[in-house]
């Protein structure tokens, strides 16, 4: 063994094993900060939530993709009002007013128009209502829709709360009334002759951020400039309060790297997966090297029967193919749930063997050294002399073949997942690939559902076979030249 | 010579038992084969009742005789007793594939049969698995021995790096980045499938299509496994270019070829059959996703499709097979390693 520090000073000689250390410390500070930052039930609550997502865009590529095709596509564009801009008191009424302005320049429409109400308390036996306006940079001033909050039952005491667990929401794009509204307004400023009928094959987003073309005409144009959209709770009889109002314009694009088809945001999906993927790989691969190196000692020191008998098992279990094994464990034992970490025990149970074959030799071939047989003459154990003679003789070799271990965990969980085995409650990057390709996105392009997924894995196996490379010349004396 | 090949044969064929006792437990264990044997009964009940059904017309009398015929088709089947009972008859049921019909997946004749679904599917796969294979392998050892002779030049350690992300890239995520530029960008492959729909008539341009067809999941393939290749034939041929023969060979004056030929790949030739062995099972796993992501018509994207209509019978007869198809390949690599390694004895 050659001393620590010569060691190191040989391992962080080579490039490989370098940037393998540098990616390595980059995925555990990820992966540990994703641990803090993420609910514990994000997988259930937050990822396979589809209300959570309603507010997002569908299968809108990443922001930065409009950067190659020169159009300026609209972002996906929230606003949060806590805060009312406009509080009037008159007798028995009390109007609450929250206006969001908006400047459109973009070459395209949005996707939606949403409204969230928030948490609205009143005292009156008779039920708030919310008015929606907008103004348009064409001087038009719309009514678009308005709706009575659910009003007090009998049982019911006042202060009376509504909207406090889940939002009201007002897709407005879909919205009758507003829909009828407009058309009503631009038919009478353009002399057009939009009908109900043709708005689903216009487009009813064109008729909130458009006009048509020419006067009489139905062909839209995008009306760019400043839109203002106002909000109005009347609260009757006194005292009552609203909790905020969002109004959301649905972009083409969202985010650093886009959403999938039920509007989750990729990038979270994606982040969450670097603890996931490492959790894993770690697990596995110290599951597989605890059994292996205990088996694989047992087996070169203590020879005769229990030899023969890791040794055949071993042989067995190396000559069945890992992909299909895996494949029917997971199918046959899905529905006993945790099926994270059944996938890890699978792997396990059918991995050790590898270890044991490489290990076996080399304790046969330390057993026969003399300072075993000096052991065994001043009557050391064989418990004593697998413990302090053997296992820090193999020791270094363990370790790197662990290192090798955890990026084939890795792309076992991936393949597994991407044939639909993954555990529905932690998503993975495999399982993110498998739904964009059980959704169809690599025959519609929708490549920034696929492609980063795929990156993510190959870096992070990446990672961890660049250090094995590395530490493969320091264990084998013969290599040491090279690399 | 035979006897060796004899004994390893036995050895490797001792796992088909192993893997079917193991599968039988598990299904067991969980039920599942109580579910199997059930709706296989439930079947053969079906049609008792149909031809009891026109013998017997007073309803009680044919309630007592179908009740009857349902005990004796129960304990036919095994299902009176628990499962620890029937494991034999199970492992015997798996190893003929007489694990019922399919729900809804069907051969490309229509049969719902297990056996004749898969059948029809193995040439596609073996296909798939060994073009690329074969492939692979001789490619990546002719680069690899190449560049072992000239360790340590930039062309060394680039194609080392290239070989790392050779072996790491999962083999369906470059499917899918090849699908998306060729086939959806570009537009000059084909995406999916075997075949074009309908297919040409005659079987000279039905070879064609297959070709064109078969160009990327063959790329595919090819592209996660050349990697490992190089980078094995590398590693071997180093190794024994540094033991002390060769270093003679080269003091005697011997020419670099010879060297090459006689002193070091002869010697190479059965770690890197080893190799081959150690990367069937790799290739069988690549095969069964790539086929997925190409929708290929092989036993691969069978597994997906089981998986997604919860095909249980499928799934063991699947695993099964691909069980048997790696020891039958695993048994012709023995041959060619005992022949190419005269020492080896077991």
């Amino acid at each position: 063994m050659m001393p620590r520090k010569e060691f190191f000073e040989k391992f962080f000689a080579s490039w490989s094993t370098r940037i393998g250390t540098v990616l390595l410390a980059i995925l555990i500070i990820l992966s540990i900060i994703i641990v803090f930052a993420y609910p514990t039930d994000f997988g259930t609550r937050i990822w396979s939530n589809p209300s959570y997502w309603a507010d997002n865009p569908r299968l809108a590529p990443p922001t930065w993709s409009s950067l190659f095709t020169g159009a300026k596509i609209p972002a996906h564009t929230v606003i949060k009002l806590d805060q009312p801009t406009n509080v009037l008191v008159e007798e028995n009424l009390r109007t609450i007013e929250y206006s969001a302005k908006i400047d459109y320049d973009y070459d395209d429409y949005p996707s939606f128009l949403h409204v969230l109400i928030k948490n609205i308390t009143f005292y009156s036996a008779k039920s708030p209502r919310v008015e929606i306006w907008m103004s348009r940079p064409d001087n038009l001033l719309v009514r678009l829709t308005s709706f009575t909050v659910r009003g007090s039952s009998a049982i019911e005491e006042p202060p009376y709360r509504r909207y406090v667990e889940s939002p009201y929401r007002i897709i407005l794009t879909e919205d009758s009334a507003s829909i009828l509204n407009l058309v009503y307004s631009l038919n009478e400023k353009y002399y057009s002759e939009v009908t109900l009928d043709e708005v689903s094959a216009i487009g009813s987003e064109k008729l909130f951020f458009g006009y048509p073309s020419r006067l009489g005409e139905k062909r839209f144009s995008i009306l760019k400039g400043s839109y203002t959209f106002y909000a109005r709770v009347y609260i009757y009889e006194g005292n009552g309060s609203v909790g905020e109002i969002d109004f959301i314009v649905g972009g083409k694009t969202y985010g650093l790297l886009g959403t999938d088809i039920i509007g989750r945001d990729l990038m979270m999906g994606l982040l969450y997966g670097f603890p996931a993927s490492l959790m894993i790989g770690f697990m596995a691969a110290s599951l597989v090297t605890i059994i292996g190196t205990i088996l694989g000692v047992l087996s070169g020191y203590l020879g005769g029967r229990t030899d023969i008998v890791i040794q055949r098992s071993s042989d067995i279990i190396l000559n069945i193919p890992l992909l299909p094994i895996l494949i029917f464990f997971t199918f046959i034992f899905r529905e006993f749930g945790m099926r994270f970490l059944l996938i890890i025990l699978v792997l396990t149970a059918f991995s050790w063997p590898g270890l044991v074959i490489i290990i076996r030799p080399m304790v046969m071939q330390i057993k026969s050294s003399q300072f075993i047989e000096a052991a065994i003459s001043y009557g050391a154990s064989k418990v004593w002399i697998m413990r302090r003679h053997i296992l820090p003789n193999i020791a270094p070799f363990i370790i790197a073949q662990t290192i090798f271990l955890i990026p084939s965990a890795i792309l076992a969980e991936a393949a597994l997942s991407f044939l639909g085995l993954g555990d529905p409650t932690i998503p993975t990057w495999g399982q993110i690939l498998e739904q964009g390709f059980r959704s169809g996105a690599i025959y519609l392009g929708y490549w920034w559902w696929v492609i980063p997924p795929g990156i993510l894995i190959v870096v992070t196996a990446i990672t961890f076979l660049l250090i094995a490379i590395g530490l493969e010349p320091l264990l084998n004396p013969k290599l040491r030249t090279v690399i | 010579m035979i006897k060796p090949i004899i004994l390893r044969s036995i050895s490797l064929l001792l796992v088909a038992p192993a893997v079917l006792f193991l599968m039988s437990l598990a299904l067991g264990l969980t039920g599942v084969s109580d579910r199997i044997l059930t709706s296989m009964a439930e079947q053969a009940l079906q049609d008792v009742k149909k031809s009891l059904a026109a013998q017997i017309h007073d309803p009680s009398a044919l309630e007592t005789a179908i009740e009857l015929q349902k005990q004796e088709i129960y304990s036919s089947y095994g299902l009176d007793k628990p499962w620890f009972y029937r494991i034999f008859q199970m492992i015997i049921r798996i190893a003929f594939f007489d694990l019922g019909r399919t729900r809804v997946i069907k051969s490309f004749t229509g049969s719902q049969e297990i056996s004749e679904i898969i059948l029809e599917r193995i040439p596609n796969t073996i296909l798939l698995v060994t073009v690329p294979l074969i492939f692979s392998a001789i490619v990546g050892i002719l680069i690899g021995v190449r560049i072992a002779s000239n360790l340590g030049t930039f062309l060394d350690r680039f194609t080392t790096y290239l070989s790392i992300i050779s072996y790491t890239l999962p083999s369906w995520w470059i499917g899918i980045v090849l699908i998306i530029l060729f086939g959806f960008y570009l537009k000059i492959l084909p995406v999916s499938g075997m075949y074009s729909i309908p297919p040409p008539p005659d079987i000279y341009s039905r070879i064609l299509d297959l070709i064109w067809h078969s160009i990327l999941p063959f790329a595919t393939l090819v592209i996660v496994q050349i990697g490992g290749w190089i980078y094995s034939a590398r590693m071997i041929v180093f190794n024994i270019a540094q033991e002390d023969y060769v270093n003679v060979a080269r003091a005697k004056g011997l020419p670099e070829d010879i060297i090459r030929k006689r002193y070091i790949l002869r010697i190479a030739a059965p770690a890197i059959v080893t190799n081959i062995v150690l990367g069937l099972a790799g290739s069988l796993g690549g095969a069964i996703i790539t086929e997925t992501v190409f929708g290929w018509y092989g036993m691969g994207s069978l597994y997906y499709q089981a998986i997604i209509s919860l095909e249980e019978g499928l799934i063991i007869a699947l695993t099964y097979i691909y069980t048997l198809i790696y020891i039958f390949a695993r048994i012709i690599l023995e041959i060619i390693y005992l022949v190419l390694d005269p020492r080896v004895r077991y």
